[in-house]
């Protein structure tokens, strides 16, 4: 059986979007673009614009409308400090998990 | 929808257009804050019309199909609330209620052949008669709410309730009318009722829009800026 990569990237991917505007006010499609460069390949906007909407409606970040380049006005991004709070914790948790499963990966190679 | 959407989907290819125009029809179905949903619909419009100063097309750029795309954004959009919900519903019922009189008026005045009479813009009508309108006008758009409710349950089954509770309602207060209210008479001017419905219909608007806007940016003003 095939590993389901989208289960475990459902729910590291609002803390990398989360880490991204923590960074710098930005926009939907440079963070897309962002996360494309960083290994994120198979993302796209359908996939990004409903978490960014669900960061939104849950306060973590927030959004205001400005001028773009290309034409018509665009939103841009920025956390909150609630969104920082959760950042904080998503780090935590992460690097805790990442840690562990380093463990049990590379403990099970030594193993054999 | 407001201004800078129209302009927006102006700006779009045809086929971008009509992909917005999907997502929109899909959308209103799913109860989003009428703020956030013209709003979210500005933002679509803008992403369409940057696709194609890319040379994309915006379905592709999605990257699924354009039904999951909006179930997944009216997951996780703000909904309406019970009180918007409750003028939405309230501004049918009083568009419905409110064409009544005039409806009389017209009817009587061209064919005659009902039972209100007129004198001059002052409509007399057996009150009975107008409890029956007005509850048939009534319960027929919240009828039609409720079924909307059902969407995803036998078509058959709620259309003929929905068309059965209505010839119901109609007989019970057409025989209820009848029965109690058939010697009491009630006259109202055209003008007056004209004027009354149009300010109903304003203060409904502005108290819906008003609780929208005050939802959709309750969060901005709870959760402050970091920096």
């Amino acid at each position: 059986m095939e590993f389901d990569k989208s289960q475990l990237m459902r729910g590291t991917l609002e803390g990398c979007i989360l880490k991204v505007i923590s960074r710098k006010t930005t926009y939907g499609y440079e963070i897309l673009e962002y996360l494309k460069k960083h290994g994120f390949s198979d993302i796209s906007e359908g996939t990004l614009y409903p978490l960014l909407l669900r960061l939104e409606k849950q306060g973590n970040i927030e959004s205001s409308l400005l001028p773009s380049p290309l034409g018509p006005r665009r939103k841009y991004y920025s956390i909150t400090e609630k969104g920082m709070e959760y950042l904080l914790e998503f780090e935590l948790c992460w690097n805790a998990l990442s840690k562990n499963v380093g463990k049990i990966i590379d403990g099970g190679e030594k193993d054999e | 929808m407001n201004k800078e959407y129209r302009s927006l989907l102006k700006k779009l290819s045809r086929d971008n257009r009509r992909t917005i125009e999907k997502m929109r029809h899909y959308l209103e179905t799913c109860y989003i804050n009428e703020v956030v949903f013209e709003d979210m619909m500005c933002d679509l419009s803008g992403m369409a019309l940057e696709c194609e100063e890319r040379g994309e097309k915006f379905e592709d750029s999605i990257g699924m199909d354009y039904k999951t795309f909006c179930r997944s954004l009216a997951e996780n959009a703000k909904k309406q609330t019970f009180a918007e919900r409750f003028f939405d519903v309230l501004r049918w019922i009083i568009y419905f209620d409110g064409i009544i009189i005039p409806l009389l008026y017209i009817l009587y005045s061209i064919f005659g052949f009902t039972r209100p009479s007129l004198d001059g813009l002052v409509l007399t009508a057996p009150a009975g008669q107008l409890l029956m309108y007005f509850s048939v006008a009534t319960f027929t758009v919240l009828g039609y709410f409720i079924a909307k409710r059902f969407t995803y349950y036998a078509q058959t089954v709620v259309i003929s309730s929905y068309l059965a509770a209505v010839i119901l309602v109609f007989l019970l207060t057409d025989f209820l009318g009848d029965s109690f209210f058939d010697q009491t008479t009630v006259s109202v001017s055209i003008i007056a009722w004209g004027i009354a419905i149009f300010a109903l219909l304003v203060i409904c608007y502005l108290t819906r829009r008003l609780i929208a806007t005050n939802i959709a940016y309750r969060a901005k003003n709870k959760n402050g800026p970091s920096h």
